[in-house]
């Protein structure tokens, strides 16, 4: 694969990225990654703790930038723009969910939620907070108005992808975004997360949950920052049948 | 784009650290504000006081001994000027006016003050109400006495110390009934409580020679130089300039001291100077406390902001926003501190002079001038330059780190 196969959508090519350790020495996080993350799929990254998983995430997001390689988005190189130009693309094209979910702790739940639509506007615009509302009812949140640190973990956990999907954007990365939900509460997730797929938005998941992993059309295996051989995925081809 | 949601959701959720933080600014402030505007006020109220107090002669020794009991009224043991110093002088030619001045007797707490109608005028700028004293039994009161024009007393012997009467060796009721005829205009000075009587009246009811002759019922001058008697001080309103500096060189001999109250305040300040040094010191130390109070509370409330603040860069906030955000709050806490610190110092001032002024009669009127506001200003400028210091360390670390760490 090439990194012009992927002019449109979302790709990474050749992806290196070392940090130091507790001693000073460099190791790899990342070595030699290369995936497509392509709109209306669901990409599930899969691995061991510590294998690189959330490194990968975050290079996507433009979060980090690679010691060598590239990210691209249609035909953007998110890992050659500046900082701030980073953050800007990441606003406009990225909801993320982060693994420690990061909300805003002095928020309620639905200022956590309408959170990103302040970047742009002086007062969140009824349609967002309307949608926001929408959101967290459809996650099972009631609207309290209490800090959001007095919520459960895994009330945190669906605050946080509701916030990620409230600009509607085109792609959506999420770490371990079911790893504190019970079951129903998963299960709605993956749903959610199936219905944007469907939207034609690319959806990459960490994840070591079963059940979103069966939902994923695309599974990146990582052991130790380098790619392992393709998961095979059981259901992909039943799905592609059922999607038909 | 609007940080103020959010800098409200912190402040209202880390009330109490924001509140504590308010007041650490607000009390240093006000401290060093009220220092200030107090210094100031006490020196002006004492000038205002003094000030048409020209020339004053007295018998040689301490000024601010005579100061304190001529122009502020404070009972105090000054030594009598030699009658034959006082007869020469109150009949000098260079002066408008020479004004003797006699004490000794009171009224429920309020000071009789013997002299002449000249001094009363010149002191009141006119009358507020009713006429000057034209007999000894007439008394004009000071703007602020409780007694009416028309009113009728009798005068009690001594002066009580702190407007307690009890502490008097022998209070008792004497001389003749005496009537208000006159009301003078507020001097800002404790003579707006006292009591005016003309000099002859106090003279006679401490049996000493009346100034005029045997059986004369006049009041005020020409006094008769050989029925003048020793007079704790007098004051003096000399013709001209030139004429002061006369006065003042004739009368400073053995016998008797003569000065500018002007100018012995002044001498007083100087005096208390390091007193005033200890002041600005206490204040400059009270700033520097405020300021460390400052860099402490950022530092502090960095902590409470900073996880937020790289949330929100990880979100792919404008650093505008989070820059506002880190700024916003504790620009905001400054400036409520410095806000209420302004307020309750001129407060604190207002309560001191009032106090004060219910203590000496000398009305203190407490200002907030440049100084304080500079004090104020300064303060904020440093707090909101600091509160710039959460913003540039989370745009500067690198984001995927601080994500690693917070
Ligand atoms: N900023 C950093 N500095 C140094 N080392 C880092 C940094 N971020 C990640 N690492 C290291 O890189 C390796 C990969 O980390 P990463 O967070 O990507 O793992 P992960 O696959 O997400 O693990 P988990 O499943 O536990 O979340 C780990 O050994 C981690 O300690
Ligand atoms: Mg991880």
């Amino acid at each position: 694969m090439s990194p012009h196969d992927a002019e449109v959508g979302l790709s990474v090519f050749q992806l290196e990225v070392s940090f130091c350790d507790a001693t000073g020495d460099r190791f790899n996080a990342l070595s030699g990654v290369t995936a497509q993350f392509k709109p209306g799929q669901i990409t599930a990254i899969v691995g061991p703790s510590g294998s690189g998983k959330t490194t990968l995430l975050h290079c996507i997001a433009g979060i980090l930038v690679p010691r060598s390689g590239e990210i691209r988005h249609g035909g953007v190189i998110v890992s050659s723009l500046g900082e701030s130009a980073r953050d800007t693309w990441r606003r406009h094209n990225c909801g993320m969910v982060f693994q420690d979910f990061r909300l805003i702790d002095e928020l309620t739940v639905l200022e956590n939620v309408t959170t990103p639509a302040l970047f742009g506007h002086y007062r969140v615009p009824s349609i967002l907070r309307e949608r926001a509302r929408t959101l967290t009812r459809d996650f099972g949140l009631l609207e309290r108005s209490v800090p959001t640190s007095r919520l459960s973990r895994g009330e945190r956990q669906r605050v946080a992808i509701a916030r990620a999907l409230l600009m509607d954007p085109a792609i959506i990365l999420a770490d371990e975004p079911t790893a504190s939900l019970d079951r129903a509460n998963a299960a709605s997730v993956a749903k959610t997360l199936e219905g944007l797929a469907g939207q034609g938005k690319a959806v990459v998941c960490v994840t070591h949950d079963d059940l979103l992993v069966s939902r994923a059309h695309e599974v990146i295996s990582l052991k130790a920052g380098r790619m392992g051989p393709p998961a095979v995925d059981p259901f992909v081809g039943l799905r592609a049948g059922d999607l038909a | 784009m609007n940080p103020w949601p959010i800098v409200r959701a912190f402040l209202v959720r880390h009330r109490w650290a924001a509140l504590a933080f308010v007041f650490l600014v607000a009390a240093g402030v006000s401290l060093a504000v009220a220092l200030i505007s107090q210094e100031r006020a006490l020196r002006t109220g004492s000038a205002r006081a003094a000030d048409r107090f020209d020339l004053i002669v007295a018998a040689p020794g301490s000024q601010t001994d005579v100061l304190l009991t001529a122009v502020f009224l404070r009972p105090g043991t000054t030594k009598l000027l030699p009658p034959e110093v006082t007869a020469r002088l109150l009949n000098d030619k260079r002066a408008v006016f020479v004004a003797p001045i006699g004490f000794g007797d009171s009224h429920r707490g309020a000071p009789i003050v013997g002299t002449t109608s000249q001094l009363v005028i010149h002191l009141s700028n006119e009358l507020q109400e009713g006429r000057v004293f034209a007999r000894r039994e007439e008394a004009v009161v000071g703007a602020a006495s409780p007694m009416k024009v028309g009113e009728t007393f009798r005068p009690t012997h001594g002066i009580p110390r702190d407007g307690n009467p009890e502490e008097d060796t022998d209070p008792h009721e004497h001389g003749s009934m005496i009537t208000v005829v006159g009301r003078m205009k507020p001097t800002g000075s404790p003579w707006d409580s006292a009591i005016m009587l003309p000099v002859e009246h106090v003279w006679q009811l401490h049996s000493l020679p009346d100034g005029h002759e045997e059986g004369s019922e006049a009041v005020g001058p020409p006094f008769d130089p050989t029925r003048t008697p020793g007079v704790p001080a007098a004051v003096v309103r000399p013709t001209t300039i030139a004429a002061a500096y006369q006065l003042r060189n004739a009368y400073t001999t053995n016998e008797s001291m003569a000065f500018f109250p002007a100018e012995a305040l002044t001498r007083l300040y100087s005096v208390m100077g390091d007193l005033r040094q200890l002041m600005s010191l206490l204040a400059i130390v009270t700033q520097a406390l405020v300021l460390m109070a400052i860099v402490m509370g950022v530092l502090l409330l960095f902590r409470f902001l900073v996880p937020q603040l790289i949330t929100l860069r990880a979100l792919g906030a404008p650093r505008l926003f989070i820059a506002a955000i880190a700024w916003g709050f504790t620009a905001t806490l400054v400036l409520a501190g410095v806000v209420l610190g302004l307020v309750a110092g001129y407060g604190l001032s207002y309560g001191v002079s009032q106090w004060l002024a219910a203590d000496t009669g000398v009305e203190l009127t407490p200002t907030l001038a440049s100084s304080e506001y500079l004090i104020a200003v300064s303060i904020l400028a440093t707090g909101w330059i600091l509160a710039l210091l959460p913003a540039y360390v989370v745009q500067r670390r690198s984001l995927a780190m601080s994500l690693a760490e917070s």
